[in-house]
C-alpha cells in the first residue's frame, strides 16, 4: 500500500507544480477551465492547495486528504462495488442525521458524544461494507493500512468519497459537473445513519434528550450512565464532553457549561426533529453491530 | 454513475450454456439446502421477538452449521456421480476452473486468507445474502471463537 500510495503521490508531483498557499485563487480569477475542490484547485499545469489542508505523507510532497483517500481506496479497491438493484435504491434513500432541539432551560444536564463516531463504525464494519437493511450486514475488509487514522477531516472522507456523484469544473465563465465516480459507495453512510438514528431513538425515549444533532445528546445528569451504557451496546465508546445549566434555542444553538455556540440566542429560538423512528431497524442493527465490533477488537 | 454497476442474476441461459445452468441448478439447491438447516433456529430467534444474537439460541448455531455441513457434503457426492451434463462442463473448463466452481460448503476451517470476503454476524444473513446475490465459487466458514460467518469469494 505505503508503495503505491507513494507513486500516486509522485506521478501528481510530476504532473503539476503545486502551491502551498493560504487562501486558494477565487474562480474569478481563473480565466480557464479548473478543478476546484474544497481544499485544492488545479489548472493544469498549476495546483493550489490549502495549507492548513496539506498533508505530508512523505516530505516535500503536499497532498490534499480528499487525495490521500481517493488514492487509498482506489488502490484497494479497483473495481466497482457490486450491489444489488433494490438494494442500491434503499442505500440511496436520502437519510439525514438525526436532530432533536426542544428548546428551553434545563438544570444539570450533561453533553454527551460518541467517540469519533463515522470512524468507529466504519472501523466495524469496513469501507466496502455489504449493507441492506433487514436482510444483512456483512463487514467488508480491516482499514488497519489506511494511512491516517488519526486524521478525522481525512477518515471522514472516506464515507463522503462514496456519495459524490461527479467533479466540480470551472469552466472559466460558470460550473459545470463531469458525472462519474468509481468509488461510488453509498454503503458506510447509510449503516452510520441508521446506527445514529437507533442511538438517536435511545437518547430521546430511553434518556430523556431534549437535544440531538448526529453523535450529540445533551441529556439529565440522571440519564448519562444509560446513555454512556446504550452506546456501548453498539460497540462504540460515549464521552461527556460537559456538564451545567442547559440553555436549548434550536438546532446549532444552545449553550451547556463552558461549550457557547455563536448563534445561541433566545431570538432564534425554533424546534427541530428530524429523528427517524424506526425502532424495528434499531433492534435488528444493534446485535450485527455489537457482534462484528467485538470480531474487530480480537482481528 | 452507480446505477450502472449492477449485480446480473438474470443472464439469459442462451448465454450461460447448458452445462453452466445445471451448476446454477446445484447451486440452489444448495442454498435451499442452508436455508431449512437454519430454520428452526430463526424460528426460535423470532420468537424471541425478532432479536437475533440472543440467548441460547445462537449457541445452536454451531451444531445447525456441523449439520449443514454433512448435508452439502452429501448433496456435492451425489451431483458429482449422476449429473452428467456438469461432467462435461468441467472438462471443458479445466483449465480455469477456479473461477466458475461452484462450492457451498459450511467449512469449519479457515478458506483462502486472499480470497474476497464478507463477514456476518447472523446466519439469517447469510442465507438472505446467498438466496439473493450469486457467486459462481464460494466457501461459508463459520468461526466457532467469535461466532461470525464469513463468506470467501472466489473468482469475480
Amino acid at each position: 500500500m505505503d508503495r503505491e500510495l507513494f507513486e500516486r503521490a509522485q506521478a501528481r508531483a510530476d504532473k503539476y507544480t503545486v502551491s502551498v498557499c493560504d487562501r486558494l485563487p477565487l474562480t474569478r480569477e481563473l480565466s480557464g477551465p479548473a478543478f476546484v475542490g474544497t481544499f485544492s484547485v488545479t489548472q493544469q499545469p498549476q495546483r493550489w492547495i490549502m495549507e492548513t489542508s496539506a498533508r505530508y505523507l512523505w516530505p516535500g510532497l503536499a497532498q490534499t486528504p480528499t487525495e490521500i483517500s481517493r488514492d487509498y481506496l482506489t488502490i484497494k479497491y479497483p473495481r466497482r462495488l457490486r450491489r444489488k438493484s433494490a438494494q442500491i435504491d434503499i442505500l440511496k434513500a436520502e437519510r439525514h442525521a438525526p436532530l432533536l432541539a426542544v428548546p428551553g432551560w434545563y438544570h444539570d444536564y450533561v453533553y454527551v458524544d460518541v467517540e469519533a463516531a463515522y470512524w468507529s463504525i466504519l472501523c466495524t464494519v469496513g469501507w466496502n461494507v455489504d449493507y441492506w437493511p433487514f436482510r444483512w450486514l456483512a463487514r467488508g475488509d480491516d482499514l488497519d493500512d489506511y494511512p491516517l487514522p488519526k486524521d478525522k477531516l481525512a477518515r471522514n472522507y472516506l464515507v463522503s468519497a462514496g456519495l459524490s456523484d461527479g467533479m466540480t469544473i470551472w469552466t472559466g465563465q460558470r460550473f459545470i459537473e463531469k458525472p462519474g465516480n468509481p468509488l461510488v459507495n453509498h454503503g458506510p453512510y447509510a449503516v452510520i445513519m441508521d446506527t445514529l438514528h437507533a442511538l438517536a431513538v435511545i437518547a430521546r425515549d430511553q434518556c430523556h434528550a431534549v437535544y440531538i444533532n448526529t453523535d450529540g445528546y445533551i441529556v439529565p445528569a440522571a440519564s448519562v450512565d444509560t446513555m454512556l451504557a446504550r452506546i456501548a451496546d453498539y460497540g462504540l465508546r460515549g464521552r461527556v464532553k460537559y456538564d451545567g445549566e442547559a440553555k436549548i434555542y434550536g438546532a446549532g444553538q444552545y449553550e451547556i457549561g463552558a461549550r457557547v455556540m455563536k448563534r445561541a440566542k433566545p431570538g432564534r429560538t425554533s424546534f427541530a426533529d428530524t429523528l427517524v423512528r424506526d425502532d424495528a431497524l434499531a433492534g435488528w442493527l444493534q446485535p450485527r453491530l455489537l457482534r462484528l465490533y467485538r470480531f474487530n477488537r480480537l482481528g | 454513475m452507480s446505477d450502472d454497476w449492477r449485480f446480473d442474476d438474470e443472464t439469459p441461459e442462451e448465454e450461460n450454456g447448458p452445462a453452466r445452468r445445471g451448476r446454477f441448478s446445484f447451486l440452489r439447491d444448495a442454498i435451499e439446502s442452508l436455508r431449512d438447516s437454519f430454520n428452526s433456529w430463526r424460528a426460535s430467534a423470532d420468537q424471541q421477538g425478532g432479536i437475533v444474537g440472543t440467548g441460547n439460541s445462537w449457541a445452536d448455531v454451531g451444531r445447525d452449521i456441523d449439520a449443514s455441513r454433512r448435508a452439502f457434503i452429501d448433496a456435492e457426492s451425489e451431483f458429482f456421480d449422476e449429473d452428467e451434463e456438469y461432467a462435461g462442463w468441467e472438462e471443458g473448463f479445466s483449465s480455469g476452473l477456479g473461477e466458475h466452481w461452484a462450492d457451498v460448503v459450511v467449512y469449519d476451517q479457515p478458506a483462502d486468507k486472499d480470497a474476497r470476503r464478507k463477514t456476518f454476524a447472523s446466519p439469517v444473513d447469510v442465507t438472505e445474502y446467498l438466496s439473493n446475490v450469486l457467486h459462481l465459487l464460494y466457501e461459508v466458514y463459520y468461526d466457532h471463537q467469535t461466532g461470525l460467518f464469513t463468506v470467501y469469494i472466489y473468482g469475480s
